[in-house]
């Protein structure tokens, strides 16, 4: 059961998540993700139409949509922090150990594999393996893969060719300190990434709160006058399933918006996804 | 007709295609058809005066901002456009320093450039970086120790001045090999405006939520709006009797 449902995923999610980085993100999570998505369409339709039929619609729509989109966001969301976290502490502790002269660069990386986890700790194993081998060209040859591995993350990839270097060339204090500068774009990488999800957990505080409001509202204008009025007089009226339709057409294509930008973390780029 | 388009086009609408690499029959299709339903509309606005002149006026006053919105979304697509070459050229140039670097610590000279090139080139994704660099190379093979494929590159692949100076110091560099501080000068200058276009994003990520309150706010005020006026129908129909 488990497995079909994980199909959902994207292979590549799928995979990440094999390779699991302890993520506590289990089935109860996802399922009460997804309910509180169902509820929402659910309430968004129910208090504007009262139609039993729209509403179960609406039930459907949203528990389709909390699995189907938003789980994957959260997935991909940790899986990226998660392995944005291990290169990080990965960059910061091989400059760290390579700066004492006494450890040569295989064992630094070796030490480093040991406190990593999950794909990347495999991806250093990898390296170490090849390493180990002492073949050059082997060696940039896996260097390049894990290079393109993340390709996207280009502070890692300018400190991996460093360290190539390094490899190949032995260190220098030139290179040290090209190595010590990578590793503060990379940790300047890591401030700008909190700061933009902060600033998000903001944007989505003052929605909880306009939501409530809005809610408060509709609640207020069905039942104001007498919830017949309501319905007889507009809910189920012509003009009721237009306005009352576009409302909600309306009320989804903002909320589906704001996911979306919600769940973007990416701040290389603008991604057209 | 062509020239009639051409003429009451925006001012910059040629020039944007053009620095998008659009070619010239394309707009002119594109004027034609925003004209088109100009005229459609401006047709339609006859009829629909004769039956009431406001509605006749309401289709004017679609038709034109129809027309209007075709230039202001292209333009918005071209900011889009400027902005990603603009990233792209920063990855490109952070790629290249390393490269550089090592080319200088190993003492090599000018045509392993060719080759940095060559690297930088493999790791890019399909654009118009990858194609301008392409077309660097190209003519840095017809045009040997020529200054014009890189200042051609720079003004392809960014209008700004400061790209300019990059590629025009990255050609005295591979010209003469001088000293490897200008490098490292020239890693700052890009790695400042790397963050500095990454803030970018990250304002323009976060102000996109700035809308969302105002436009939530303002859904149920055409419920209260439509409610009420169905109320009242509701009501008199009741008191008419149907």
């Amino acid at each position: 059961m488990a497995k079909t449902k994980r199909k959902k995923f994207s292979t590549g999610e799928l995979l990440a998540w094999s390779a699991s980085y302890g993520i506590d993100y289990n089935k109860k999570d996802m399922l009460i993700e997804t309910v509180k998505h169902g509820i929402s369409w659910l309430i968004i339709v129910t208090l504007t139409r009262y139609i039993w039929w729209m509403s179960a619609l609406a039930l459907a729509g949203g528990l389709y949509y909390g699995w189907n989109i938003i789980v994957p966001y959260i997935v991909r969301r940790k899986y990226e922090n998660a392995a944005f976290i291990e290169r990080n502490r990965f960059i910061n502790n091989i400059t760290q150990i390579l700066m004492n002269d006494s450890k040569s660069l295989l064992e630094a990386v070796a030490d480093v594999k040991e406190r990593s986890t999950g794909e990347f700790k495999q991806d250093l194993t990898k390296l170490l393996t090849v390493m180990m081998s002492a073949n050059d060209e082997e060696n940039s040859r896996a260097f390049k893969e894990l290079s393109d591995k993340y390709h996207h993350d280009d502070r890692f990839t300018m400190f991996l060719e460093q360290l190539e270097t390094i490899a190949l060339e032995g260190r220098t204090p030139g290179m040290m300190e090209s190595l010590k500068e990578v590793k503060t774009y990379h940790n300047d990488i890591k401030m700008r990434r909190m700061d933009y999800e902060q600033a998000k957990k903001y944007a989505a505080e003052d929605m909880r709160i306009i939501i409530l409001v809005v809610l408060i509202m509709m609640i207020a204008i069905a039942l104001g006058f007498s919830f017949e009025r309501y319905a007889y007089g507009f809910a189920w009226t012509l003009l009721g399933t237009i306005i009352g339709n576009l409302f909600i057409a309306l009320n989804l294509n903002s909320y589906t918006k704001f996911f979306k930008y919600y769940y973007d973390d990416d701040i290389m780029g603008v991604s057209k996804q | 007709m062509k020239d009639f388009l051409r003429n009451i086009a925006e001012k910059d609408l040629y020039y944007i295609a053009e620095d998008m690499g659009v070619r010239e029959e394309s707009i002119d299709r594109f004027m034609k058809k925003r004209f088109m339903t100009l005229m459609v509309f401006l047709f339609l606005s006859i009829p629909a005066a004769i039956f009431k002149v406001p509605v006749g006026i309401g289709v004017i006053v679609v038709g034109v901002f129809i027309y209007r919105n075709a230039y202001t979304s292209y333009k918005k697509q071209y900011e889009g456009f400027l902005f990603q070459r603009e990233f792209e050229f920063n990855s490109l140039m952070k790629m290249m320093i390393p490269y550089l670097k090592q080319g200088a610590d190993q003492g090599e000279e000018g045509n392993s450039f060719y080759t940095v090139l060559g690297k930088c080139h493999r790791r890019l994704d399909k654009g118009i970086i990858k194609d301008n660099l392409e077309r660097l190379m190209v003519d840095m093979v017809d045009q040997p120790n020529s200054i014009l494929p890189f200042r051609r590159f720079a003004a392809d692949s960014s209008g700004s001045d400061d790209a300019d100076l990059i590629m025009l110091t990255i050609y005295e560099y591979q010209a003469n090999s001088s000293d490897i501080s200008i490098i490292d000068e020239l890693g700052h200058l890009i790695t400042e405006r790397m963050m500095r276009s990454i803030d970018v994003i990250i304002k323009g990520k976060v102000s996109r939520f700035g809308t969302f309150p105002t436009v939530v706010t303002m859904y149920p005020l055409m419920i209260i709006f439509a409610y009420t006026i169905g109320v009242a129908i509701y009501e008199m129909a009741g008191f008419g009797g149907g």
